[in-house]
């Protein structure tokens, strides 16, 4: 099923492995940067794909992406600031360690829950994702249709309390995916500027809604990080084998969770960590000790962050529809090489798919070798001041999108830029409109194609089983945030972590 | 005004901005002569059912009574805070200045420019180091970053710019 030998006995290798350092080192120091997303790190450098062939290139961020969602957790506990929007309950469960003088405890069972979580997941990515992909390539095009339904649903399931606000987003991504040349009969539609005529590309609205947009709204709302670096002064004391093992059992149903969630789409690491740590609270002997720096707290969101990263690259390579935000961004590295992410890409380029899960698998490994050696010098580096930050992703972002659109390509960066702030103003999540732009196309060609094939009727078009099947998961889905609340009346409420 | 009620007056507005764009939306579909051209090729079937899509959930914003103890989510700007609205508009003016700028005086002038401008006037930097010395640094590890190592055709610009920038780029 997966065979490294020709990857191991191939000239380039050296070269190979020296991508997938740079791409973990530049992973940790975008995730543990304050201000500077995985995601947005991963969107700015995108362009760096042009230098690179198409194996180096997703390996490279496939590394990137392992050890940036770790990487957000370096500031989070020593600093309280998360890198990332992962590594918010790193912040909380983490910085209290910091606070007693442990750092060192909080670092190492982070680090060695992440790499152990990446690499089971890894394992997991390598041996369900050519099945599902073998097992996709007999779907029928309303099967396809209804996948990318399926997928549209979970991420509206995935927006909890928000689920109208994450419908009216994935409505919206689906609606940009609509703008410029028809795909089937080539007509233009809603092009009501010269910039649209070839429609929205994929990675200015990922630069301009996620990186841009979060510049614009941190200045906004006088939200501009400062770091404190007087943890930096700590002497480091890291964990026993012992002080693992006893977090076996934490990281087991944690990774679970995480991998689950990492594979529906929407839902990605940030979700993934949040579910674990709940979850956890109720499963821990020292649920009265979680918000102040117990160890399977902290495990906990850890363990499942990197597991739900690694998850959702498998609906990316077997089905082409991606599990996460920053897995839609590295679609557009696929975008860029032209490869079509999905079931044909095991067939026909199979040393790349081999490639991706080398990466992937010598990236957790690396990260975590790498975090005990470079974790104080990557923290330091943390203090480069924003302004000079933000100065640089604005002419990263503008010049990104000339790079891969020309200057029609910085405008409509731009424009996105501007719909990302009202989205965040609207509290509205922006991954799913991505999600939406990426899953239109899916949705729209396969679902038309089954259309003409049956003469226009809907329901021939999901009669098959496996049709079925996936749009009545799917409105299971969509039903879930309004069974929830109602489930819940009936239950005792769990005792909230202080923060 | 409270951060909540804040937040249920932003919802209320999101539903009704909603509910109307579906109903404007589904209406240009619906008779927009492009749409019913080529009726074999079923153009009109995918934005037409995103729109009516976007009709019920509008109204469901729009018209839903708060049930109590929704909170606003900390990402949202907080009633009670002071917004940089001053500095938000130039940042996105500046940028968007970049972005023509650019083209017309070429990447190395607009970077610099662009950059002393955010920092000098958004962040409000005043000495000659973060005017000058950052943004040249900055522009210069740009310049050799996409012109050097990635050969990305940055813009030269038009007439004498194009004759400065050509020395660089």
């Amino acid at each position: 099923m997966f065979d490294f030998t020709a990857i191991l006995m191939n000239p380039a290798l050296p070269v190979l492995l020296a991508l997938i350092t740079a791409g973990v080192l530049t992973g940790f120091v975008v995730g543990a940067m304050p201000g500077f997303d995985i995601t947005t790190g991963v969107a700015l450098l995108l362009p760096l794909s042009y230098l690179m062939g198409q194996s180096e290139a997703l390996a490279f961020f496939t590394a990137m992406y392992c050890a940036g969602v770790f990487g957000g957790s370096i500031t989070a506990i020593l600093f309280r600031i998360p890198g990332t929007s992962e590594s918010v309950m790193s912040a909380v469960e983490g910085h209290p360690f910091t606070a007693r003088g442990e750092p060192g405890l909080a670092l190492g069972v982070a680090i060695v829950c992440s790499g152990v979580a990446g690499v089971a997941a890894t394992l997991v990515l390598m041996t369900v994702s050519p099945l599902l992909a073998a097992f996709a390539l007999a779907f029928a095009p309303g099967d396809y249709a209804a996948l990318g339904l399926l997928g549209c649903a979970a991420v509206v399931s995935a927006s909890g309390d928000h689920a109208a606000k994450g419908l009216i987003a994935i409505l919206l991504g689906l609606f940009l995916s609509t703008v410029g040349p028809d795909q089937i009969s080539g007509d233009f539609r809603f092009t009501v500027a010269p910039a649209l005529q070839d429609g929205i590309g994929l990675i200015p609205a990922i630069i301009g809604l996620f990186a841009v947009a979060d510049v614009f709204w941190r200045i906004l709302t006088n939200d501009i990080p400062s770091v404190d670096r007087a943890a930096l002064s700590q002497k480091w004391r890291f964990p026993t084998i012992g002080y693992y093992l006893k977090l076996t059992g934490t990281v087991i149903r944690a990774w679970t969770i995480g991998l689950f969630t990492g594979v529906l789409p929407g839902a990605g690491a940030s979700s993934a960590a949040f579910i674990a740590h709940s979850a956890e609270a109720r499963f821990s002997r020292n649920a009265d000790k979680f918000g102040s720096g117990a160890p399977e707290a902290l495990a906990a969101p850890e363990t499942a962050k990197n597991a739900a990263a690694v998850g959702s690259l498998i609906p990316l390579l077997a089905l082409g529809i991606p599990g996460s935000g920053t897995a839609a961004v590295i679609l557009g590295a696929f975008e860029i090489h032209n490869l079509q992410a999905g079931p044909l890409l095991f067939a026909q380029e199979p040393e790349l798919v081999q490639t991706i899960f080398f990466a992937a698998i010598i990236a957790n490994i690396a990260f975590v070798l790498a975090s005990f050696v470079l974790m104080r010098p990557i923290a330091m580096m943390t203090s480069l001041p924003y302004p000079i930050l933000a100065t640089g992703i604005l002419t990263l972002a503008i010049t990104g999108g000339i790079a891969t659109g020309g200057l029609s390509g910085a405008y409509i960066m731009l424009g996105f830029a501007m719909l990302g702030v009202a989205l965040k103003f609207l509290d509205i999540p922006a991954a799913p409109v991505v999600l939406g732009i990426v899953l239109g196309p899916i949705i729209e060609v396969y679902f038309r194609r089954g259309l003409l094939m049956t003469d226009g009727d809907v329901g021939a078009v999901f009669a098959s089983p496996m049709s079925i099947g996936l749009l009545s998961v799917a409105a299971l889905f969509l039903a879930l945030p309004v069974i929830s609340p109602l489930l819940a009346k009936g239950t005792k409420p769990m005792p909230k972590a202080e923060k | 005004m409270t951060a909540r009620s804040s937040s249920d007056f932003r919802d209320r507005c999101l539903g009704w901005i909603t509910l109307l764009g579906g109903v404007a939306g589904l209406v240009y579909v619906a008779t927009a002569q492009r749409f019913d051209a080529y009726p074999e090729e079923l153009t009109f079937v995918f934005p037409g059912a995103l729109f009516l899509a976007l009709i019920p959930v509008g109204a469901l914003l729009a018209f839903r009574r708060q049930a109590g103890g929704a909170e606003a989510s900390a990402d949202t700007l907080n009633a009670d805070a002071a917004p940089n609205a001053s500095g938000f508009v130039k940042v996105a003016a500046f940028t968007w200045g970049y972005a023509v700028l650019i083209a017309l005086i070429g990447f190395p002038p607009a970077t610099f420019l662009f950059q002393a401008a955010v920092i000098g006037l958004v962040f409000n930097h005043r000495k000659a180091l973060w005017l000058v010395g950052a943004p040249l640094a900055l522009t210069i590890a740009f310049t050799l970053f996409f012109d050097g190592a990635l050969s990305v055709p940055l813009p030269r610009g038009v007439g004498v710019f194009y004759s400065f920038n050509a020395l660089f780029i």
